[in-house]
């Protein structure tokens, strides 16, 4: 069992998310960083799978019943188990009773912090990552609040314990840091848009708006007004680059809403939505136009990092 | 622009675009389409037949286009583009037809439940009572499902009473409210800010999560609203 002590800002339990229930209007949701859940969650031991806890930002004290592995990935904060500073990128003992504190973020936007066996929510259409806007899944459809008692999934034994200390390769952290621009394919509706409008996204930097949320990312820079206002809405998907009327772009993330009418210029390839999630407000991001070959060789470059981490 | 046509949107998904206008033939043969891949996603094949189709892992349909994701491990975006193409010109051209059955939604409109009835009447220099007599005589169909979890978009709504959204959304609509906007009907499935006219308020049981389809219409559906002080 886990006490939630302080929740710290819009902290909530989060999967991979949900998939197949778009035509009903619910969102993929899950990370917005899935790489890093996905390390913290083999840091500990266990599967791709098991739902682990989301930080917006930093403030999180938690207290275990029992010993178990803790992890802490994706943005990086000041850590300590029970006072003692301890390490980010790593599997981390916590004997019974002790408290993990989750201090100020120093780098990055989106934390997670998984433990040996999963946090244990009820699945709920087909996920345990917590829907905000629709009021379900994860912990009551709900952010945690103090007082909270998460289950965990089971006590890890001593050999399982014999992952403490396990860290993640630094190239998996370079991911984050090598300050790369963030690869796009164009489309689907790259013709309503100027030459000049795709000319200056790619050329110039935008910058992360206050308002980005887990729905979307605002960037403010050079408009990329599309020539048609609004189309008739259609599906869409998390990495849409959207242009409103006033051409500042809105780039779909996590809980993006299933359908929309404003033109997409482009999309943000797979292997690179973990990094653009981690940008926070006032940071610079730059594009690059990639093909379709150029996108799927980036996915088998970051899932070939993260097995590493087997 | 000529239609079909298939864009990327992304490396795991494509959007197949029927056409560019809002009416009903477009939007039933859009369901047809998401009919017959998701019966490929599921149902057994013969040997080496369009196995692509099975890549397949959401379908979201759109007024005119249906939004396909794929798991490109197991489809690359090109022949499941051809695949697509090719059931597209296998699939009838059918003339959309009303069923005799819709479902029935029960709605009191106007007063507290209905607080735009009395604009959308002056707005065509009607009476509120001619306002539901025309909103309850049409069948509609559910062009998609969107805006939030369960929230149907309904047409085509009779031009006699069609009207602008608000210009200032409000903040918080009942679960519940039936709104106008333009020549779209639609049901808030919860409490939300919203800015189409509410004329009318029905139950609100149309989005369940624990259930499985969680939302009790689907894209495609017909539906009648039905006035209950008339009953």
């Amino acid at each position: 069992m886990l006490e939630i002590l302080e929740p710290g800002f819009l902290t909530t339990v989060q999967d991979r998310g949900r998939g197949g229930f778009e035509q009903y209007g619910v969102t993929r949701g899950g990370a917005m960083d899935v790489l890093a859940l996905r390390a913290a969650n083999r840091l500990v031991g266990n599967g791709d799978d098991e739902a682990a806890l989301e930080l917006a930002a930093g403030g999180l004290r938690v207290r275990g019943s029992s010993r178990t592995l803790a992890a802490v990935t994706g943005a990086e904060y000041e850590l300590a188990i029970d006072g003692r500073p301890v390490p980010a990128h790593t599997a981390l003992l916590m004997r019974a009773g002790e408290t993990l504190s989750v201090g100020a973020r120093t780098r990055g936007g989106y934390g997670y912090l998984a433990f040996a066996g999963g946090i244990e929510v009820p699945r709920v259409l087909g996920a345990r990552a917590t829907d905000l806007r629709g009021g379900f899944g994860g912990f009551e459809g709900r952010a945690l609040r103090t007082g909270d008692r998460l289950a965990v999934g089971r006590t890890p034994n001593d050999r399982a314990l014999e992952r403490a200390g396990r860290t993640l390769p630094a190239h998996l952290v370079e991911y984050y840091r090598a300050g790369l621009p963030i690869r796009i394919l164009w489309g689907p509706h790259d013709e309503f848009f100027s030459e000049d409008a795709r000319a200056a996204f790619i050329r110039s930097g935008y910058t992360v708006g206050e308002h980005s949320d887990r729905m979307g990312m605002r960037l403010a820079g050079p408009p990329i007004a599309p020539r048609a206002g609004e189309l008739l809405s259609c599906g869409l998907v998390r990495g849409a680059v959207q242009a409103p009327p006033d051409g500042q772009p809105i780039i779909l993330q996590a809980d993006c809403q299933t359908t929309g009418g404003y033109p997409i210029l482009g999309t943000v390839v797979r292997a690179d939505q973990a990094r653009l999630a981690q940008k926070r407000p006032g940071e610079i991001v730059r594009f690059a136009v990639v093909s379709a070959d150029e996108a799927r060789a980036a996915w088998d470059a970051v899932e070939r990092l993260l097995n590493e981490l087997l | 622009m000529a239609f079909p046509r298939v864009c990327p949107m992304g490396d795991a998904a494509l959007l197949v675009e029927l056409g560019d206008r809002i009416d009903l033939a477009t939007n039933a043969r859009v369901h047809a389409l998401a009919r017959r891949l998701d019966a490929r996603q599921t149902d057994e094949q013969p040997a080496g037949q369009a196995a692509d189709l099975r890549a397949i892992s959401s379908l979201t349909p759109g007024y005119t286009s249906l939004l396909v994701t794929y798991d490109p491990a197991r489809a690359g975006a090109d022949e499941l583009t051809a695949s697509i193409l090719r059931l597209l010109d296998a699939l009838p051209t059918v003339p959309p037809r009303f069923t005799a059955h819709p479902i029935e939604i029960p709605t009191r409109y106007g007063g507290e439940f209905g607080p735009d009835l009395e604009f959308v009447a002056r707005f065509h220099g009607i009476s509120p009572q001619d306002v539901i007599r025309i909103h309850t005589g049409a069948t509609y169909q559910v062009f998609m499902i969107g805006f939030v979890p369960g929230y149907p978009y309904l047409g085509i709504v009779p031009a006699a009473i069609a009207v602008p959204r608000l210009e200032t959304p409000r903040r918080a609509v009942p679960a519940g409210s039936v709104g106008l906007a333009g020549q779209q009907t639609g049901i808030y499935p919860r409490a939300s800010p919203g800015g189409w006219r509410i004329i009318g308020r029905t139950d609100p049981q149309l989005f369940d999560p624990t259930r499985d389809p969680p939302a009790r219409l689907r894209a495609g559906d017909q539906v009648r609203f039905v006035d209950i002080e008339a009953a």
